[in-house]
């Protein structure tokens, strides 16, 4: 084992103490077990410092420091010696670098390309993962949530849970919250803003304090107190002029003035984009729809205790819902309670997992780049070996070479770096302006002191990378050769010529690598945009109002308001269609009422219940969305409150809840909650609500007038051409009724459904563009090689010819050279492939990570560009005169 | 194999390689009172700073390079008893590392003489 570890110090070094090392070693361990010391202590120790010096060997080694090529020892230098030496060398470098131009530019060009997307993606990760969010000890928030323990999903909780981890001490402090959506009225257009209704401790248990008046204190909560508010920083911005005295001025909310009492700080903002606090206020705690298990309408926030772990909460909230899940077995099976992290709750799961991909793909690109200038930096230094060979007998050490070819590396690097990181600016504005907004804190992306530092480092990483193979080629080179190569055009050493040649063929495997990750995932795109969701996204405008219910009290206010609402729109010209609904897909508004529900003369027991997402629909809904009733009929204005309740559902809740049997005229009831039998009307056909990549549910629709007056309603309308020039009407159409209601969520289904596919969208257009870099380097790669291993044959190809070979043989010769390095570049990079595709498993939809097919197409793929890159190189091979060649040399 | 030890009696002035690292000091001081191998050096060093100074293989070995490299110590071909691992080499101080160490030594002295008259310390009583 140590012996093996030993393999890592620089051979001279090894040779030398390897031996004493591993006695060393061995007396140790005998004199631990003797004093009764823990063998895995000293293993461990030996281990780690193994590890240690043995970088620190390697660091003495490529810096020369050994230079044991030297006889005398060189004068020490004053410090203002040895910058004026460096300094020589970076001027020095400059000139020489100056001097070849074409390998310049293309080194710093290489590098720049594979810098500024790795610090583009690093400034994304940056911003978006690893930022802590602007509240004190963030880390110690949590959001508690309940899961379904046999599918890990999250969801809301109850009030009763709330209650239970409040009074139980389980957090030092605890808020439940519910999102709601208020119109901020007053002057000029009503404005809709997001709004938390929240408990007590919500603010205590942020860490937030006001950077104006105060946040929301127990005063606030009973009825009969002003309803007190308080605002975000932004709000205070765009619609309060930021005016010093706004603590004590009013806000008029949903049409009634509420006294604002407090701002917050900049960015302080949770849940995210919410612009509004006011207090939850219940009847009372005893209410019993607050005392059910199962209504989990509510969102939370709390504060671990000092001196307790997320681990030791969760055990504590995993104990209270066990205690629900005896008392309550129908409610509560198979589900538990969690503390998530803020941040991750915030972020999800598929966030995270696409940038780290990302980030591992220009990973990947850059490597890539740095064998590609380390490939030109060699032929360019076998090319330079007569000047080495020259400096090296005027006295120049390994070390002083060495150090010069470093130098070399590090002004490329840094230059390319430089122009990276300006290029890295420009790159996350595009990836902001692309990316799907449902990324949190993307729009904050920016390329800041972390990521210049990260430009930095990777930049100086990459010089080393690239410089230090040719360096210690030419430390070898400039010792061992001498002038004797007179002309200096002389080949170069086999070595040198094989380390291209490895070196090619990794570029190659790095970029079947990235081939395959972004063939999976345009395949997986080019599926999706293919999926027939159930609904004509075309020429749909969406928009989204809610009724305030201090004016809209009652029910048939309400339905009044959108059945003559839709009435208005359906009548426009250039509207084909037009209705309302409580909930739309592809998250274009509203929410969807998870309810059970179980057949007419069945018995209500959870076996018999079909879990549905519950709608509420106007007549045309349909229609407008375009989607397709199979059978039965659309809602009519008659089926309302005077007429027998009446339903529509989808094919997959027909399929869950009769089997084959016609559903028409077959009635259910919610079981739970409106326990009212429904018949069922129609069918439509399935729907996928959040796009291509969800899959069918069972999906009620009920009408608006038979659903117990729903404030909240999204305009559906159908147009005849571009679905963006309708809002003027609906605009209009609005304002006649109402004047103080604010359209909000306002956008067409196709923007919609853009976004649906955003992400996926995202990573194959990423993906792509790197492997399409990827690509042309690698060929760039292959074809420096293969013209250098061409010239230097030139004179044995011209000889060749003369002696009467053919240019089928000369361009066999470079089939020779070529296939091997292509072939095992395929194959490595596919395995490697094979391996690496399963991390983007969960980023594909309905593509294996082993697709064959994109495999396949990958190697076909690459070796058509690599057959390309050779074309010029074996023409010239085949091309060579055999008279020139013979007697240039 | 002869290592390659620096000059023995005509190289560089002492001066010029203080100060040396304390490790080193440490190590040289351990080999003044006889040859050592590498792991005797660890042990005596475990011993005389009460355990607070424990070096490992690589860190010990690399130090040993450092000071045979700039010709400090040097490897001994003598004393190797029967029973001894015969892969273990034994160092000794060369006379130009005692002069180095010694110097060393003195800088210290000086350094704490003026420690002394700054009050940081009390002066010891010898």
């Amino acid at each position: 084992m140590l012996r093996l570890l030993l393999r890592l110090y620089p051979p001279e070094f090894r040779e030398r103490y390897g031996e004493s090392i591993l006695s060393f070693h061995r007396e140790h361990l005998a004199d631990a077990k003797r004093n009764g010391e823990s063998r895995r202590r000293a293993w461990r120790r030996a281990t780690l410092d193994l590890l240690s010096t043995a970088a620190l060997e390697w660091m003495s080694v490529v810096s020369g420091r050994l230079a044991p090529s030297t006889t005398y020892a060189p004068p020490r230098l004053s410090a203002e010696d040895r910058m004026s030496i460096i300094v020589q060398e970076v001027v020095q470098s400059v000139r020489s670098l100056r001097r070849s131009v074409g390998f310049s530019v293309a080194a710093v060009v290489t590098l720049a390309l594979g810098i500024s997307s790795t610090t583009a993606i690093f400034s994304v990760v940056n911003s978006v993962l690893l930022a802590p969010l602007p509240f004190p000890a963030a880390d110690r928030i949590v959001v508690p949530e309940s899961m379904n323990l046999s599918t890990g999903q999250t969801s809301f909780f109850s009030y009763a849970d709330f209650m239970d981890w409040r009074d139980n001490g389980v957090f030092a402090q605890v808020a439940t919250f519910q999102d709601v959506d208020m119109d901020l009225t007053g002057a000029g257009d009503p404005v809709r803003v997001r709004a938390a209704a929240v408990t007590p401790q919500f603010f205590a248990a942020l860490g937030v304090s006001p950077s104006a008046g105060r946040t929301l204190g127990p005063s606030d909560y009973p009825f009969d107190a002003p309803r007190a508010v308080v605002i975000s920083d932004r709000l205070w911005k765009t619609q309060f002029g930021a005016r010093a005295d706004i603590a004590g001025q009013t806000a008029e909310i949903n049409g009634i003035k509420r006294p604002i009492v407090g701002v917050l700080p900049p960015g302080a903002r949770w849940p995210s984009g919410t612009d509004v606090w006011v207090p939850l206020r219940l009847t009372s705690e005893q209410d019993p729809s607050l005392q059910r298990r199962d209504n989990f309408l509510f969102q939370g926030v709390a504060r671990l205790k000092p001196g307790s772990t997320i681990e030791s909460t969760r055990a504590a909230m995993a104990a209270l819902a066990q205690r629900v899940s005896v008392a309550e077995p129908n409610i509560r099976k198979n589900s538990s309670m969690v503390p998530t992290p803020v941040l991750s709750a915030m972020l999800g799961t598929t966030t995270p997992r696409a940038l780290w991909i990302l980030l591992g793909a220009v990973g990947l690109l850059l490597l890539i780049g740095c064998v590609n200038v380390a490939n030109l930096q060699l032929a360019r230094s076998t090319a330079r070996r007569r000047e080495l060979a020259v400096r090296s007998a005027l006295g120049a050490s390994r070390f002083r070479l060495v150090r010069q070819s470093l130098v070399e590396s590090g002004v490329v690097a840094l230059t390319g770096g430089a122009l990276g990181a300006v290029l890295a600016i420009w790159m996350v504005r595009v990836i902001i302006a692309i990316a799907p907004t449902n990324v949190p804190r993307i729009e904050t992306a920016r390329v800041d002191v972390n990521v210049l530092a990260f430009a930095t480092l990777i930049s100086i990483a990459v010089a080393f990378l690239f410089g230090v193979v040719p360096a210690a080629h030419s430390a070898s080179e400039g010792r061992r050769q001498s002038l004797r190569d007179g002309d200096g055009r002389g080949g170069a050493s086999r070595a040198a010529t094989q380390t291209r040649r490895v070196l090619v063929t990794v570029e190659l495997a790095l970029s079947v690598v990235l081939l395959a990750g972004a063939g999976l995932a345009l395949k997986s795109i080019q599926r999706l945009s293919r999926v027939d969701t159930g609904f004509d996204h075309h020429h749909v405008l969406t928009a989204s109002v809610t009724l305030p219910g201090i004016r809209y009290r009652s029910a048939a206010q309400i339905i009044t308001f959108f059945y003559g609402l839709r009435e208005r729109l359906a009548a426009t010209p250039g509207i084909e269609a037009a209705g309302i609904v409580s909930a739309s897909p592809l998250g274009s508004g509203g929410f969807y009422l998870g309810r059970s529900m179980v057949a007419d003369g069945r018995e209500v027991i959870p076996a018999n219940e079909i879990s549905v997402l519950w709608q509420a629909a106007t007549p045309g809904y349909f229609a407008a969305l375009g989607m397709q009733v199979l059978r039965g009929r659309d809602f009519t204005i008659r089926d309302d409150t005077a007429s027998p309740p009446v339903m529509i559902v989808s094919e997959t809740f027909a399929a869950r809840m009769f089997g084959r049997e016609n559903p028409i005229g077959k009635r259910a009831m919610s079981s739970r909650d409106e326990k009212v039998e429904r018949e069922i009307v129609g069918v439509v056909r399935d729907v996928k609500l959040n796009g291509a990549a969800d899959s069918a549910r069972a999906l009620v629709w009920v009408p608006y007038a038979q659903n117990n007056a729903w404030a909240v309603g999204i305009i559906t309308v159908r147009t005849r051409d571009n679905p963006a020039g309708a809002l003027a009407a609906v605009k209009r159409e609005l304002r006649s009724l109402d004047g103080a209601i604010a359209l909000a969520n306002v956008g067409t289904m196709d923007q919609a459904m853009a976004r649906s596919m955003a992400g996926n969208r995202l990573i194959a257009v990423l993906l792509g563009t790197f492997a399409g870099l990827a690509l042309v380097l690698a060929a760039i790669g292959l074809f420096g090689v293969l013209s250098y291993a061409m010239a230097q044959r030139n004179r044995e190809i011209g000889i060749r010819l003369a002696l009467g070979a053919q240019r089928a043989d000369v361009l066999r010769l470079v089939a020779r050279e070529t296939v091997p390095m292509v072939a095992s570049g395929v194959i490595i990079g596919l395995v490697a492939a094979l391996g690496l595709t399963r991390f983007v498993r969960s980023m594909l939809y309905e593509v294996q990570p082993n697709d064959p097919a994109t495999f396949v197409a990958v190697a076909v793929m690459l070796a058509v560009v690599a057959l390309v890159a050779s074309l010029v190189p074996a023409r010239r091979a085949s091309r060579v005169d055999p008279v020139i060649a013979i007697r240039n040399d | 194999m002869t290592p390659r030890s620096k000059s023995q009696g005509h190289g560089p002035a002492p001066e010029t390689l203080l100060p040396l690292k304390p490790v080193e000091s440490l190590m040289m001081t351990m080999l003044a009172a006889g040859e050592r191998h590498g792991y005797g050096i660890r042990q005596d060093i475990l011993e005389h700073t009460g355990g607070k100074i424990e070096l490992e293989a690589g860190t010990l070995y690399r130090h040993v390079r450092q000071l045979e490299s700039t010709g400090l110590i040097e490897p001994s071909s003598q004393r190797r008893d029967a029973d001894d691992d015969e892969r273990r080499i034994y160092y000794r101080l060369t006379p130009f590392g005692r002069r180095v160490l010694a110097a060393e030594m003195l800088r210290l002295r000086e350094l704490v003489r003026l420690a002394e008259s700054r009050r940081i310390i009390t002066p010891a009583r010898v």
